[in-house]
């Protein structure tokens, strides 16, 4: 431990000193920063690239260098002294501007739609229907050899000997070429020609003659300067040769051995110097004599000329001095005014007497002749000197040469090289490997042929070197040219090109390598650097065949008119991307690269990087760096497009792909196209017929035809999308994971603690949900509870018209007679209350049946349990919510009568006879109870309005329920609970706050910020009310999103409707309400649940007659707004429906609830409504989200007014936008005559059926029954309308009765909308009323067809089963 | 199929018989795997069995730490369409250090497709905690975050959105037989090198 210590302020300095290092923010010396004795280099002076570097304060940089410096991070240097780094990334243009908020988008930025045009493909292709067999298109690839001029692997000897080759091959053409010889000639004929010339003139030689001997004279000189040069370069490359070949053999001597064989022999061809002498001096007096002719021609005529000028002008001075003089007198004796004339005044100092030029001065221009002479030609006597390179001499063998040199020996001998060529950028073929010989060069020797089926756009060569068979290295690439059609392998030649590499290698043995510095030669003090680079000898050709035709594509000749349009390469030119489009032609474009000084080093202009090098031959090499999607797609094709559309089986991978019904669960497909049978289709194929077909049934007009089909691709398309986002996951799709419990689950379990093992009340668990991967055959059932029941109809007991008690008895039974105890009982003034009803449900196929029960509200309390099987037992969401099968839960009346037949004796036997008669019938779809886990409540079982042989005993519901009169609906309840078990998990509806669903929203005409605001309002009601229906936006039939409010519009009903009555009253409503309902009913929910409803206007709606609830809900709402009734669109949800529309009528405190597919109203009051909740309110101005905490339609405040109820999705109420719907409606009458056919057909094709439904027994055809029934129904639709069934029900009865007489009947008049003969058959099916097994029964039946106006239809079909009573007592 | 030997065979048969040899998993100390095969519609098994469970072993006492299963597989397929081709899938679970099972690996491998003997090393992991609280409360709960179907780590779909750990490994052996695949145009043997045409060369 040491004591507290204290340390000085200087002593604290020093110490710091030691251990902290500040660095300085003054710059560092330059010197410190570079490699130790060089110079800083700058490297954008050497005219390199080196781009922008990103701005760093000044200080800092200094502050970051001296760190470096004091850490010895010398590496962070470049070699400029700078640290080194990356350009600047930033790029100073943003590529896409920042558009703050879409409403105000700036002019300039928006956006511009243009549609993609795109381009063949057969572009790159050549078109493959020229391409027959005999059309094929082949290139012939002769690759002769390669020479190295420079190689890494070379010694120093073969640098020079390559120098050397290199001067003696450019020697040696100039000496084939042979300008000395060539030039003296020339002049010596054109000396002759001006001495002939000369000759013939006369004395007055004319201009012409002239001016020839003066072009003459010229030419001779410039002749005479040519020679000159090319003797004295041609000396000049003598004499380097040899000072290169000293060079070598110096070397040779230096390192005692040899490694070339170059030898220069120098020949030397003895002249006769008295021979020489005569001619050089001839040539002297030529030269002095030319030289004098033109002195003579140019500088004296030209002294002449000016001569003569200066004549005229002097004479033409003294003549104006004269002039002058005279004027001068004359003034002075006159007029003053013309003193002076100006013009009159030549300045004597213009006129200058030219100077006579210099003489020809002999000896001077004798002299400068020998000179030259003597400097640049051979001198008299001087030997005739040639070269001649050869390879003779003998290269020392490997044993007797130093380490070094064998080491570089062996290296070459593993060194092979062969030749890449690459077509299209794609390997087309590879030489053979070929080791480097002693004089770097490898012959390869051979010819490919290449069968193409593309443009061909380049032709590329890589030289890749083989290291030790190991390592390979492509050192180098070049282009070959792509030859025209007229090249063919016939007239082929070959020819070099040149390539380099700037790959960097040095050796440890006598290899210069390549890029690395060397000297070269001994007493030289600056080392050279040599990249490697050679020549290939190729030659690139068409190819010929048996026919001498050549095979190259067709087409490729105008392609290599770079002018035509058609020029394919044109448009895969880098060069048009920089907007040179003009310079097509390659030698101007080089021309504009070079001038414009584009920086070769800048990465973006590395397209045009091969025009900067100015190729000797003018050529131009394309680089390709674009970018060609699936540019090899064909190659990858197993098959043809075509086969692939042909063949059944791929035909059927592709439909299971697709996931179409009929093919998804198809496994064990077969491995053979054999195999698959057309039966595979067949169903499928129908289905797509029936599409066409159903409609066709319905009988109505082609426009509806079309306008379904129509309908049925928008769908198709919208369940396309949406199936597309089924397959993005959430974690929780795929990861189960236990939930964090916050406090309040914390707070709970802890609160389960303490709760009562088993409560009074307890609470409802939801069940857990079954995932569909569990899921087997037979093990889904369906649960129906049937509680009870409420007003049933009762047997009416006036029917039996017995004077004495007995044959009651004897009609019910025992059974029948407790069930009248019972029905006492309830009400002692009536015995009328017998019934004995039982529920039967059935789907698919299956039915079970509940015991029976007694009386008009009997209690079952019974589970029915019906099995479900999926379609091809599949239990995925996706396709159980395609499920569109119904349960349908029947009500029966049990009848048991007698039997037994009266005339016999044995009454000990008493035969009794079950009839089940049908009271009425309720149909659940499968996909709501799916959708809804469970259904409960009580609902009103359709029931027909006559039944006969029943009573409906309105008046006792009315009084139990104790509710008001007027506006309380009639009927039959039951109680049901409906479940699945276990339950399925159905599909998640689709959630607009979850981005994965955000890929369902469509195309809009509506402005985006109304659009926005309908999300936010969306997400808003969903937070607040999760389960309420509200929509915003509705997809219309063009599949675009549109603001719902634009549906409403007050329109017209037909006006047939509305002329009899006053329009205010309930019965007006009625009738409209009748109307709408008659239209037929086609949901999409069955299908879509709940995806996407296509709404389509009322117009749509009236053209297609079909429709679901919604178009059905705003067709009434709008009629009911024309009438002038406060109505809105009421969303909500419903049994069966599910989320729903349906129409609210306000008039004074009353409410009334339509449902606008049924035609059915309650108050909202009525307990028995379908309506389970509402949702949210619609007129044409707003819509209204229901805040309250109740929903349920007799809770719900309905003041749309009131903020705290409602919330507004316009916060102020403006003028309703333009709405979609037409103004009018147009409604065509109905064909009479197609209605009155329409009522033959249907009436005999159900006495058809009803004959073929009962196979073993008589059907007999009560005629006058059937009269009475025709004339019964005729009347129905008016009085149902009218909701006065009840009181029709005695009409009938008595009507009946009366006519018939004792008889026994049952029979149910029905009336649906008419949507095909199919569907009231099996409605008339679903009475049951065929299964009556009594042999005297005998059936009556009328059809009536009501017509409303637009084809809408109300089909009536009365059936009833008659038994003679008083047959049957006799 | 009768004479044993189809000259025209409308499927082909692939068999696997093996084992799943062992495990290395370091920090747990008891394990058992569960096996499931994954395979395409065309496929079906004609004999052995699809899924299975096996004992639970312990750790080996030395230095290798291997848990070793030794568990058979032996499965027969009949296909007619290589698309789908089987997957096994392994899952590992064991007691952690409370002893709650816990799941301590997914991993898949497809079958291979080459006839011969083959040894994989299947790479073994699990989802992981989307948050540390959760990770505390799954530690402490022992409810570790698992997968919805052991199986989707045989499928590419909706992998996205996991974030895994790796467990360990498990070593697989297998022997594979195939039949009639040549037949119908499908060559699993690996093409020799020095024989791929480079061009249509004459």
């Amino acid at each position: 431990m040491h004591s507290a210590e204290y340390n000085g302020y200087n002593q604290q300095v020093e110490k710091e000193k030691v251990n902290y290092f500040i660095p300085s923010s003054l710059p560092p010396e330059a010197a410190s920063k570079v490699e130790e004795d060089a110079q800083p280099r700058y490297l954008e002076d050497e005219g390199f690239y080196v781009g922008e570097k990103p701005i760093v304060l000044q200080q800092n940089t200094n502050i970051l260098e001296n760190r470096l410096i004091k850490h010895g991070g010398r590496g962070w240097f470049g070699s400029d002294g700078q640290v080194d780094s990356l350009p600047n990334p930033v790029a100073e243009m943003a590529t896409k501007p920042w558009v703050d908020s879409l409403d105000e988008l700036d002019p300039c930025v928006e956006t511009v739609y243009v549609k993609a045009q795109p381009r063949a493909v057969e572009d790159k292709y050549l078109q493959i229907i020229q391409n027959q067999v005999s059309d094929e298109n082949e290139l012939q690839i002769d690759i002769g050899s390669i020479n190295f001029i420079h190689h890494s692997l070379m010694s120093r000897e073969h640098v020079l000997a390559s120098n050397i080759t290199m001067m003696y091959d450019e020697y040696r053409m100039i000496r084939h070429k042979n300008y000395i010889t060539f030039y003296t000639d020339k002049l010596a004929a054109l000396r002759n020609a001006v001495e002939t010339l000369k000759e013939t003139l006369g004395v007055d030689p004319t201009a012409l003659q002239k001016s020839r001997i003066n072009d003459f004279t010229a030419e001779i000189r410039r002749t005479t300067q040519q020679l000159s040069t090319a003797e004295s370069s041609e000396r000049d490359m003598m004499r380097q040769i040899i000072n290169e070949w000293e060079a070598i053999k110096s070397l040779r001597e230096e390192q005692g051995y040899n490694n070339t064989s170059v030898r220069l022999v120098v020949k030397k061809e003895e002249v006769n110097y008295q021979h020489d002498l005569n001619n050089w001096e001839t040539e002297v007096a030529h030269q002095v004599d030319e030289r004098r002719a033109e002195y003579d021609v140019i500088i004296l005529s030209a002294h002449q000329e000016e001569m003569r000028k200066y004549q005229v002008q002097l004479q033409e001075w003294k003549q104006n001095r004269l002039k002058m003089k005279r004027i001068r007198k004359r003034m002075q004796r006159g007029s003053k005014e013309n003193l002076l004339d100006p013009s009159s005044e030549v300045a004597i100092a213009d006129i200058i007497k030219p100077d006579k030029p210099p003489p020809f001065d002999d000896v001077t221009v004798k002299n400068e002749v020998m000179n030259d002479l003597i400097v640049n030609r051979r001198n008299p006597g001087e030997a005739r000197i040639s070269l001649e390179l050869t390879h003779t001499t003998t290269i020392t063998p490997t044993p007797s040469v130093p380490p070094s040199e064998a080491n570089r020996r062996r290296a070459m001998q593993k060194t092979s090289s062969n030749l890449r060529v690459l077509f299209n950028g794609r390997e087309v073929f590879q030489t053979e490997p070929k080791i480097l010989s002693s004089d770097f060069k490898l012959n390869f020797g051979s010819i490919f042929r290449v069968r193409i089926a593309q443009w061909p756009e380049s032709l590329k060569v890589g030289v890749v070197d083989t290291l030790r068979l190991v390592s390979k290295s492509i050192t180098s690439t070049f282009y070959l040219d792509i030859p025209p059609t007229t090249v063919h392998s016939g007239n082929v030649r070959l020819g070099v090109s040149g390539f380099t590499s700037n790959k960097v290698e040095s050796h440890t043995h006598e290899g210069v390598g390549s890029g690395t510095p060397f000297t070269l030669r001994t007493n030289e003090t600056n080392p050279t650097s040599l990249n490697t680079k050679g020549q290939l000898i190729s030659s690139v050709s068409w190819s010929l065949d048996a026919n001498g035709r050549v095979l190259a594509p067709k087409g490729l000749v105008e392609r290599e008119d770079p002018i035509s349009g058609a020029n394919p390469l044109k448009s895969n030119d880098p060069v048009i991307a920089i907007g040179a489009e003009r310079l097509q032609d390659p030698e101007s474009l080089t021309k504009w690269v070079q001038e414009s000084r584009l920086d070769p080093n800048d990465p973006e202009n590395a397209a045009l990087v091969p025009f900067m090098q100015g190729n000797k031959d003018g050529d131009v090499f394309l680089t390709q760096d674009y970018f060609r999607l699936e540019q090899l797609q064909e190659e990858f094709n197993f098959i043809t497009e075509e086969e692939f559309s042909r063949l059944n089986r791929f035909r059927l991978l592709r439909l299971r792909h697709e996931e179409i019904p009929e093919f998804r669960n198809i496994s064990m497909l077969p491995c053979n196209e054999h195999e698959v049978t057309e039966s595979a289709f067949t169903a499928y194929e129908r289905r797509l017929k029936e599409k066409d077909v159903v409609k066709m049934e319905r009988g109505v007009d082609g426009d509806r035809i079309e306008v379904l089909k129509f309908r049925q691709n928008v769908k198709d398309a919208v369940l396309h999308r949406f199936y597309t986002s089924r397959h993005h996951y959430s974690l929780q799709d795929m990861v189960h994971e236990e939930q964090v419990p916050d406090i309040g689950t914390l707070g709970a379990s802890i609160v389960k603690i303490a709760e009562p093992r088993r409560p009074l009340k307890p609470v409802r668990k939801t069940r857990k949900k079954a995932m569909s991967q569990n899921l087997t055959e037979g093990s889904v059932r369906i649960l129906v509870n049937v509680v009870r029941g409420y007003n049933i109809p009762t047997r009416q007991a006036s029917h039996s018209h017995q004077p004495d008690r007995r044959g009651e008895v004897q009609v019910g039974g025992a059974m029948a007679a407790s069930s009248l105890r019972v029905g006492q009982h309830l009400d002692p003034s009536s015995k009328s209350y017998l019934v004995a009803p039982f529920v039967a449900a059935s789907f698919q196929d299956a039915t079970v049946t509940t015991s029976v029960a007694q009386g008009p509200s009997p209690s079952w309390n019974e589970e029915l349990q019906l099995p479900f099987c999926a379609p091809n037992s599949d239990y995925n969401a996706s396709n159980l919510q395609k499920v569109d099968d119904v349960l349908f839960i029947h009500l029966f009346d049990r009848v048991t009568e007698d039997a037994t037949p009266t005339n016999t004796e044995d009454t000990a036997t008493i035969i009794t006879r079950v009839q089940n008669h049908w009271l009425g019938s309720y149909e659940l779809p499968f996909s709501t109870i799916y959708q809804r886990g469970k259904i409960d409540g009580t609902f009103k079982i359709k029931v027909p309005p006559v039944l006969l042989g029943y009573n409906l005993e309105r008046e006792i519901v009315l009084y139990r329920l104790k509710l008001s009169l007027k506006y309380q609906s009639s009927g039959t309840y039951l109680t049901i609970f409906v479940t699945l078990e276990p339950v399925l998990k159905p599909m998640d509806p689709p959630n607009l706050t979850n981005p994965t669903t955000l890929r369902l929203k469509f195309e809009s005409q509506e402005d985006v910020s109304l659009l926005r605001r309908c999300v936010t309002y969306l997400a808003d009601c969903n937070k607040r009310y999760p389960n309420r229906n509200v929509k915003t936006t509705v997809i219309d039939i063009k599949g675009e999103s549109v603001l719902i409010t634009r549906f409403v519009r007050p329109l017209p009903p037909p006006p047939e409707l509305t002329e009899a009555t006053n329009t205010n009253t309930i019965i007006t409503l009625e009738k409209i309400a009748r109307f709408v309902s008659l239209i037929p009913f086609v949901s999409d929910n069955v299908t879509y649940a709940g995806i996407c409803d296509l709404w389509s206007t009322c117009d749509q709606f009236m053209q297609m007659l079909c429709g679901d609830e919604e178009e059905h809900a705003i067709l009434l709402l709008n009629y009911f707004l024309h009438l002038g009734k406060q109505a809105y669109l009421l969303l909500g949800t419903a049994v069966p429906e599910g989320n729903t529309a349906y129409v609210l009528t306000v008039d004074h405190n009353e409410y009334i609830i339509w449902n606008a597919s049924t035609g059915e109203y309650h108050d909202k009051s009525d307990p028995h409504s379908p309506l389970q909740s509402v949702g949210a309110l619609i007129n044409d101005t707003n819509i209204w989200f229901n805040v309250q905490t109740q929903d349920t339609p007799m809770r719900v405040r309905y003041n749309v007014t009131r903020m705290s109820d409602w919330k507004a999705f316009f916060p102020i109420t403006a003028t309703p936008l333009p709405s979609i719907q037409p103004e009018s409606l147009y409604y065509p009458p109905t064909d009479q005559s197609y209605v009155a056919n329409l009522i033959d057909a249907v009436e005999r094709t159900l006495k058809d059926r009803i004959v073929s439904w009962r196979p073993r027994h008589i059907t007999r055809w009560n005629r006058s029954g059937n009269s009475i029934l025709r004339q019964i129904v005729k009347g129905l639709e008016e009085r149902v309308s009218r909701k006065t069934g009840v009181m029709v029900n005695t009409g009938h009865n008595e009507q009946l009765l009366s006519q018939l007489g004792d008889v026994r009947f049952t029979g149910y008049p029905m009336d649906q909308p008419y949507t095909g003969v199919e569907a009231v058959v099996s409605a008339v099916r679903s009475t049951e009323v065929h299964k009556i097994q009594d042999p005297d029964v005998e059936f009556s039946m009328a059809v009536h067809i009501h017509a409303y106006p637009a084809s809408v239809l109300a089909v009536w079909v009365y059936v009833a089963a008659i038994v003679n009573r008083r047959r049957h007592d006799l | 199929m009768s004479s044993g030997i189809n000259p025209n065979p409308s499927v082909f048969l692939l068999m696997l018989n093996g084992q799943i040899e062992s495990g290395e998993f370091p920090d747990f100390d008891e394990l058992y795997c569960k096996f499931s095969f994954h395979h395409g519609q065309d496929w079906v098994v004609t004999s052995g069995l699809e899924e299975g469970i096996s004992q639970i072993t312990r750790r080996s006492r030395d230095e290798r730490e291997l848990f070793v299963w030794n568990f058979p597989l032996d499965v027969t397929y009949k296909s007619t369409n290589p698309h789908g081709w089987p997957q096994l899938v392994v899952s590992c679970y064991g007691p952690d250090s409370f002893g709650r099972d816990v799941v301590h690996g997914y991993g898949s491998m497809h079958i291979p497709m080459v006839p011969g003997k083959h040894r994989v090393k299947v790479a073994m992991f699990v989802p992981v905690s989307t948050s540390k609280l959760q990770q505390i409360t799954s530690w402490l709960l022992g409810r570790r975050p698992e997968f919805v179907d052991p199986k989707v780590v045989a499928q590419g779909e909706g992998r996205e959105v996991t974030r895994v750990r790796s467990q360990g490994h498990v070593t697989v052996t297998c022997n594979i037989v195939t039949r009639d695949l040549k037949k119908l145009g499908y060559d699993l043997q690996p093409s020799d090198v020095t024989n791929i045409p480079v061009a249509t060369m004459t």
